[in-house]
């Protein structure tokens, strides 16, 4: 299919603690296609910002990728050098952090570190001459008085402004992903609709793809196209935004959704999922959900895979397998 | 009737362990540290033979330290090591050993003297500073700041040469320039514990200030002091013994180890062991401290303490 | 920038009452502490009656004490820091010849500590839990706990009296030209070479010596710095942005610069107290030596000449390093 611009096949990130293997990313697939606004929701620590940063290799000790294929236009990028990486890092593949206080180096002015972004990726490039260029950008992401604001060090603008030039840093190189990890929750709720629009609006610009990362369901469904849903490290459903919002197959989705004030239906009562998340270094056997799921039965010790129950949806749960 | 009072001292003895539950907490974490790091263990042997022989030091000296032999003066003044004297001799002939043994009490009496005197100044300022703030701490940091802004040794022989030249007087210029040090670590700690909420519930129910001053704050001061005492047992050693050098401090017969290296600087380097071994101890000694300050700094570290006690899960289960 | 210059400003200001709190620390020093300073400053028991009057009434020691500190501070600053009674000439004066050689002899350190300290401490960082790194640390303990003046005879014994390719002691040949007071920096300018090299075989175990403390120190704090800056999420982002090489390490290594800067003035502190025994055992003609020699003769005025001088430096430097920390860190010129 040429469609799709990335497709991670059964990836595989451990870590390794004093206390034991946590198995944070266990067979993870899915494909996220061209222009296509991709987000990936789950509780914290079930796995989608290891995965967000295991697309081009960004973990770090204790952690490692042990296993998987992350098909980036056809390449394997876990197959290339560190030298390659490098050049699709920022470049290709660019990502956008949560917190944008932490994410820019307060030692330099925020012109800089959008220039040297750009001359990194570019040889021909000095970084006294993408000063311009970053300038440009800083209007693109609304931010006003660019030229004076481009000599500004980090501490001097406010949330939301440093998140518009983390955003213009990941923008500036025209990338054809950006991986956008969490890019609202550090900020005020007024500004996270902000941001969320700018995105939109600069995809569409671009032609580019994002993938999301995120917890908020309100996030997922005003912006996304498709969604997929993670638990303890699986992937238990990928559906179209829509589709999972109006019909949620697997009980952890349908758990999710009622837990929260469902943004595309009427208000009823908020459920809690029963129990915890499981802890990561014993999970349970089979289908991790299980000793939370009311719907558990036998069948639920084996692992469910993916399968197609409609055009586009897919789910991990045994529920929906025609024996 | 036999079992009872031993029923009775084995709950008191639950009791107690029960009370010092953190202590004791701290004091096994303190044996798993010294476990898994051997240069924390060299350092705490080190010390404590320090200690023991700074202790008992004076009573197992081979030779007198300090009275002269006058008979046998000539034939035994500066013998180079052997059997009979291990670290040589003087040009006394008195047993540069049995002089180095004796030094250790003189060191171990100048570190502890000073340490009395500076660690209740500072942290008696220090809690006042920390907990009332405003013009308290304004005046206490003010002063602390004069003296913080002179290296530690200059102002010592300053105020040691104004005293006069002896041990004593070297313990109580040490002691004026060592205790602004403490008032920064008690009063940052008592910022740090004065707006936690058992204070605050402490003073909501009236209890008078000294008590939540010495019975709340207090020890939560304790433990990151304990570092930097440790460590500053070495630096008061090695300051003291510089003092000594340059002929403040300990004056003769004294065998103090900064002295007898002075001393044995002027028959070097042909009688190399007369200075050499003095030295030895100053090091060796001082290394000690600042090995298991180290070790403890770790030990107190929040990060490492997750490690140890992760691999102690691990091992349990 | 404009900031800057307000903060230059409100340090400068800051400074004021940090150089009268030393004056006034060293007034205590010298006026209140001693049962009777104008025979103290006389020379002590052997002092002549009418000397120690005469001292008594030049120094307005019979008026009340802040009488007194106003005299103090108003003859310091007119140049009068005392007169000794062993070489019998102006304090300043003394000092004013001293000076430089222990200047020199600082600077020396403090190049050989960040040459030696900085990679050392890098290379640790890199190779953390390594058998380096705990080399390092050990190195950097044993660095602390060594006696300074232990230090230099051991180092004498190896390079000059074994060895024999060191002078234990001296400055070596004095320039023919004085410009700034510093021989290896007159030498050169002088174009005398072979003077040039001499003066440096002779800084070389004397600058070893006082660095050593310091080298340990410096070489843990670059360590932990490069480790805390190497953990912080902007480096992540800046490996997330594609960059490396030098682009990547300037990131790092100036976010560690900042620690590192800190502890490079205080250690400047310590070089000049660690001065007074290194210079005495390599008889480096500074100020160090000046004092210790006064202490022995009871010249109580050169000793506290040497502590005024010594806690203005002392300031000085440090403030130094806080105009360096708000060049390197935009952050704290507000």
């Amino acid at each position: 299919m040429s469609d799709i611009l990335l497709e991670v096949k059964d990836l595989k990130v451990n870590f390794y603690t004093y206390a034991g293997v946590v198995k944070a990313v266990d067979g993870v697939s899915f494909s996220v296609r061209k222009g296509e606004f991709f987000s990936i929701v789950g509780e914290t620590g079930c796995g989608k910002s290891v995965t967000a940063r295991a697309i081009t290799k960004l973990i770090k000790p204790p952690g490692r990728i042990v296993g998987g294929k992350v098909l980036f236009e056809g390449k394997n990028l876990l197959k290339l050098p560190e030298k390659e990486l490098k050049k699709i890092r920022g470049k290709e593949i660019a990502y956008i952090y949560q917190d944008p206080s932490s994410a820019l180096d307060p030692l330099y002015t925020v012109g800089y570190q959008i220039a040297e972004t750009v001359a990194v990726h570019n040889p021909l490039i000095k970084i006294k001459n993408a000063f311009t260029k970053a300038v440009e950008i800083l209007k693109e992401v609304a931010i006003p008085d660019p030229v004076k604001r481009s000599t500004n060090y980090p501490h001097e603008l406010s949330g939301g402004m440093k998140q518009r030039v983390v955003i213009g840093i990941a923008m500036v190189n025209k990338p054809k992903l950006i991986i956008a990890d969490e890019p609202t929750t550090a900020l005020d709720v007024t500004i996270q609709a902000q941001i969320l629009d700018l995105l939109k609006e600069l995809k569409e610009k671009y032609n580019t793809t994002i993938m999301m990362i995120t917890h908020n369901l309100g996030v997922v469904a005003q912006v996304s196209d498709r969604v997929m849903v993670m638990y303890a490290g699986k992937v238990v459903e990928i559906a179209p935004v829509e589709e999972l919002f109006e019909k949620p197959l697997h009980p952890y989705t349908q758990g999710l959704l009622a837990a929260v004030p469902n943004p595309l239906k009427k208000v009823e009562e908020i459920k809690a999922i029963p129990g915890f998340v499981p802890d990561m270094i014993n999970v349970p056997k089979g289908c991790r959900f299980r000793p939370r799921c009311k719907f558990a039965t036998e069948k639920c010790l084996q692992q469910p895979s993916l399968i197609e129950v409609e055009k586009d949806h897919w789910v991990a749960c045994w529920k929906y397998w025609k024996r | 009737m036999v079992s009872m009072p031993r029923s009775r001292s084995f709950k008191f003895l639950m009791e107690l362990r029960e009370k010092n539950q953190a202590r004791i907490k701290e004091l096994r974490l303190m044996y798993e540290v010294l476990k898994k790091s051997p240069l924390a263990l060299i350092g705490f042997i080190l010390v404590l033979g320090f200690i023991v022989i700074g202790i008992i030091g004076p009573y197992i000296t081979p030779y007198d330290p300090i009275k002269i032999d006058f008979s046998n003066m000539i034939k035994e003044r500066l013998q180079p090591p052997s059997w009979k004297h291990w670290f040589g001799t003087d040009e006394y002939g008195r047993d540069i050993f049995s002089r180095v043994l004796a030094g250790a009490r003189i060191s171990l009496m100048v570190s502890i003297v000073v340490m009395a005197i500076a660690i209740p100044i500072g942290i008696i300022l220090g809690l006042l500073a920390g907990y009332y703030g405003g013009v308290v701490d304004e005046i206490v940091m003010r002063i602390t700041d004069i003296f913080l802004s002179f290296p530690a040794l200059i102002l010592a022989i300053a105020f040691s040469a104004t005293l006069g030249a002896s041990i004593w007087s070297a313990m109580i210029a040490l002691a004026l320039v060592w205790w602004p040090g403490y008032v920064r670590v008690v009063r940052a700690q008592t910022l740090s514990v004065r707006e936690s909420l058992f204070v605050e519930a402490a003073k909501a129910i009236g209890v008078k200030t000294s008590r939540i001053l010495f019975r709340h704050i207090l020890p939560n001061v304790i433990t990151p002091l304990l570092v930097l005492v440790t460590l500053d047992f070495g630096s008061v050693i090695l300051t003291s013994a510089a003092l000594s050098f340059i002929g403040l401090g300990a004056q003769p017969p004294t065998p103090e180890w900064g002295r007898l290296v002075a001393d044995g600087r002027k028959w070097f380097p042909t009688r190399w062991w007369y200075t050499f071994f003095p030295g030895l101890a100053i090091f060796l000694t001082v290394l000690g401290w600042n090995l298991l300050g180290d070790g403890l700094r770790d030990m107190l570290d929040p990060k490492f303490r997750r490690r140890l006690e992760f691999r102690k899960g691990d091992t349990n289960e | 920038m404009a900031e800057l210059k307000y903060y230059l400003i409100r340090r400068l200001i800051t400074f004021v009452p940090t150089i009268l709190g030393v004056l006034l620390l060293v007034f205590v020093i010298s006026h209140a502490v001693p049962a009777d300073p104008a025979r103290l400053w006389a020379g002590g028991e052997k002092a002549k009656p009418e000397v120690v009057e005469m001292i008594r009434e030049k120094y307005h020691l019979n008026e009340p004490m802040h009488i007194q500190f106003y005299y103090y501070i108003k003859d310091l600053l007119s140049g009068n820091w005392g007169e000794s009674p062993v070489t019998k000439r102006p304090i300043l004066e003394d000092l004013a010849d001293y000076f430089p050689a222990t200047f020199e002899l600082a600077i020396a350190s403090t190049i050989l500590m960040v040459i030696v300290a900085i990679p050392l401490g890098i290379i640790s960082a890199f190779k953390r839990d390594t058998i380096i790194d705990h080399l390092v640390r050990l190195f950097a303990l044993m660095g602390i706990s060594v006696p300074v003046f232990w230090l230099a005879i051991i180092l004498q014994w190896i390079f000059y009296y074994q060895l024999g390719i060191l002078p234990a002691t001296g400055r070596g040949i004095e320039p023919s030209v004085s410009y700034t007071g510093l021989y290896l920096l007159d030498s050169l300018l002088a174009g005398e070479f072979d003077k040039f090299v001499t003066n440096l075989s002779h800084i070389i175990l004397p600058a070893i010596t006082l660095a050593f403390p310091g080298i340990g120190v410096i070489a843990r704090i670059t360590r932990n710095s490069v480790l805390d800056a190497m953990s912080s999420e902007f480096i992540d982002f800046a490996e997330a942005r594609g960059l490396h090489g030098f682009q990547f390490y300037r990131h790092v290594l100036k976010n560690a610069m900042i620690p590192i800067i800190t502890v490079l003035g205080l250690q400047f502190g310590f070089l000049l107290s660690g001065a007074v025994i290194t210079e005495t055992i390599f008889a480096w003609p500074g100020i160090g030596n000046y004092a210790v020699k006064a202490i022995n003769a009871l010249d109580y005025p050169a000793i506290m000449g040497t502590t005024l001088l010594i806690g203005l430096v002392f300031v000085i430097v440090n403030l130094v390093v806080d105009v360096i920390y708000a060049l390197i860190d935009p952050r704290i010129r507000f």
